[in-house]
């Protein structure tokens, strides 16, 4: 009697397992991991070079979209699916061993930036439909794919800006051509208000750096950073950093290493200026590393490690400005929608310009309105001025 | 002179009156002389070598329950062998550093990267990338998926 009883729930704790087991499986899309669904896109995606190139010229607005690129999209229909169905997972881990500091392999860093531009050509072909809710949402999709790029060190961090300014260039486009609607405005503003919580931070690039960057210096691994001529550093200087390593002993590791510290605690303060300060100062400690080099054998390391700090921290400011111009030009089209005409001041409380630090100066024109910046881009010499224009 | 001849000869009648030495057994005389003896060992020493199996073979083999277990155990045994024999660079590598730019994964390692960036903003980064998918993809004429995986995913 026993048995029996014994048989039978031994067959009904199988029969559960096995309905646990096969249920999880068959409700596991999406998995819980972005980064799966962006690997499997990058498999799917397709494109000849000639027609990236054309994807590349659509996305600069240096040419219209045509019947190749709609074609090219619709051939790339589940690559941009699962690039997007990964957009809306929350956790993103690229199962990258960032234990090896500065030698880990990146990921393909290219590819989701031309994927990217794939998902708002696909915009762009919602926008011509008539379908801008759609359009839209493709974009905000690409704002979230630029933040799960976003990950840790510089080079993710430069590309995931470059994706999400894309995004935001796209939907400055939208905001010209689409019919006035309130509605979608608001809804608009708080998808981005969303999105912005997960701000890109160029502090934990230096962290990363700072990490990856000790590894190198420790004393059985420093000879390994020959050839010098892998460094791309300036002739001058090759030599000398080439005899400093020969050289190289416990001594050498711990000045090197104390040297490179020193540095980066300064970069971290300098992140704490105004823009035009934070630069400045950046571009100084970013070149002093190879003037020190001559007297000083502690600043060699430093100077083949230290990634472009100064050029990095520009491109991230650029990177933010143009989606604070877009946010504060979707008041002022909110504005034009509720009161039926632009208002002749910029409203206040609205994202400012990262160059000056200052709002942005608003100027209303025959099209529509501008937003122009007040501090200039040290790094390019260069003032920017983002219009938007106003459907008629 | 007379007493060391006579100590001599008392050392050789000694000698030959009890055996001075080391004791040997012999087990050929021994199974002669005691052939009951010797086969009552031998069975014992049989039976001996047959109640020594080991008991933990035994319960394996006759309860199916831990024939599935001892199966599980070595399925996980091989899989844990595999997978730490699968990734040793990435275990045990993390104190070695290699050059930069020599071979198509180091030029995506983010020191590489780094440089190029330093030397032309993201368009020199994007470029090195493309180099490296160019030359991966003139290496091998199709590139997998797997093969696309392991060579970005770190």
């Amino acid at each position: 009697m026993r048995t029996i009883g014994n048989k039978r729930l031994r067959k009904v704790i199988y029969m559960t397992l096995t309905l646990l087991v096969s249920t999880s499986q068959v409700f596991a899309y999406p998995p819980d991991n972005a980064a799966v669904l962006y690997y499997r896109a990058c498999q799917w995606y397709r494109a000849e070079p000639d027609m990236e190139r054309m994807l590349s010229d659509l996305s600069r607005g240096k040419i219209e979209l045509n019947e190749e690129i709609k074609k090219l999209v619709k051939n790339n229909k589940r690559a941009i699916d699962f690039a997007i169905d990964a957009s809306g997972v929350t956790n993103c881990d690229w199962g990258m061993d960032y234990s090896k500091g500065m030698a880990t392999v990146l990921r393909p860093l290219h590819t989701f930036k031309k994927l990217a531009t794939l998902i708002l050509a696909d915009a762009k072909i919602m926008a011509e439909k008539g379908d801008y809710k759609s359009a839209i949402d493709l974009c905000l999709s690409v704002e979230r794919f630029a933040r799960h790029v976003n990950d840790r060190n510089m080079m993710n961090y430069v590309f995931g800006l470059a994706i999400n300014k894309e995004a935001d260039t796209h939907i400055q486009d939208l905001l010209a051509n689409m019919p006035e609607d309130l509605e979608m405005l608001i809804w608009l503003k708080n998808q981005l208000a969303q999105i912005d919580s997960e701000s890109f931070s160029f502090k934990s690039c230096v962290d990363d750096a700072n990490e990856g960057a000790i590894l190198f210096m420790m004393k059985d691994n420093i000879k390994g950073l020959l050839p010098i001529e892998n460094w791309e550093v300036p002739s001058s200087l090759s030599k000398i950093a080439e005899k400093w390593i020969l050289a190289a002993d416990e001594e050498f590791s711990a000045g090197n290493r104390a040297y490179w510290k020193r540095l980066i605690g300064n970069i971290e303060a300098a992140l704490d200026m105004p823009y035009t300060k934070a630069y400045a100062e950046l571009k100084r400690l970013c070149e002093k590393p190879e003037k020190d080099i001559i007297e000083n054998p502690d600043a060699t390391l430093t100077t083949l490690l230290l990634p472009a700090f100064d050029k990095s921290y520009s491109a991230g400011i650029r990177g933010k400005n143009l989606p604070n111009a877009v946010r504060a030009a979707i008041e002022i089209y909110m504005v034009k929608a509720k009161t039926g005409k632009l208002p002749d001041a910029l409203p206040t409380g609205l994202p400012t310009d990262l160059f000056s630090g200052k709002p942005f100066k608003y100027e209303k024109n025959a099209d529509g309105f501008v937003l122009r910046c007040r501090g200039k881009d040290l790094s390019k010499d260069k003032i920017y001025e983002y219009e938007f224009k106003v459907k008629k | 002179m007379s007493d060391k001849k006579d100590e001599k000869r008392l050392d050789e009648i000694i000698s030959l009156t009890i055996n001075t030495g080391k004791p040997r057994f012999d087990p050929e005389k021994w199974k002669q002389k005691y052939p009951e003896e010797f086969q009552m060992l031998q069975s014992m020493s049989q039976k001996d070598s047959r109640t020594r199996q080991p008991s933990i073979w035994r319960t394996v083999r006759q309860r199916p329950i831990t024939k599935i277990a001892a199966a599980a155990a070595v399925i996980i045994i091989a899989i844990g062998f595999f997978i730490v024999h699968q990734r040793p660079s990435e275990q045990a590598d993390t104190t070695t550093v290699s050059k930069v730019t020599e071979s198509l994964p180091e030029m995506l390692t983010v020191a590489s990267l780094n440089i190029a960036y330093r030397k032309g903003g993201l368009e020199a980064a994007e470029a090195q990338f493309e180099k490296v998918h160019h030359k991966r993809k003139t290496q091998a004429t199709g590139m997998s998926a797997q093969e696309l995986l392991e060579d970005f995913n770190g």
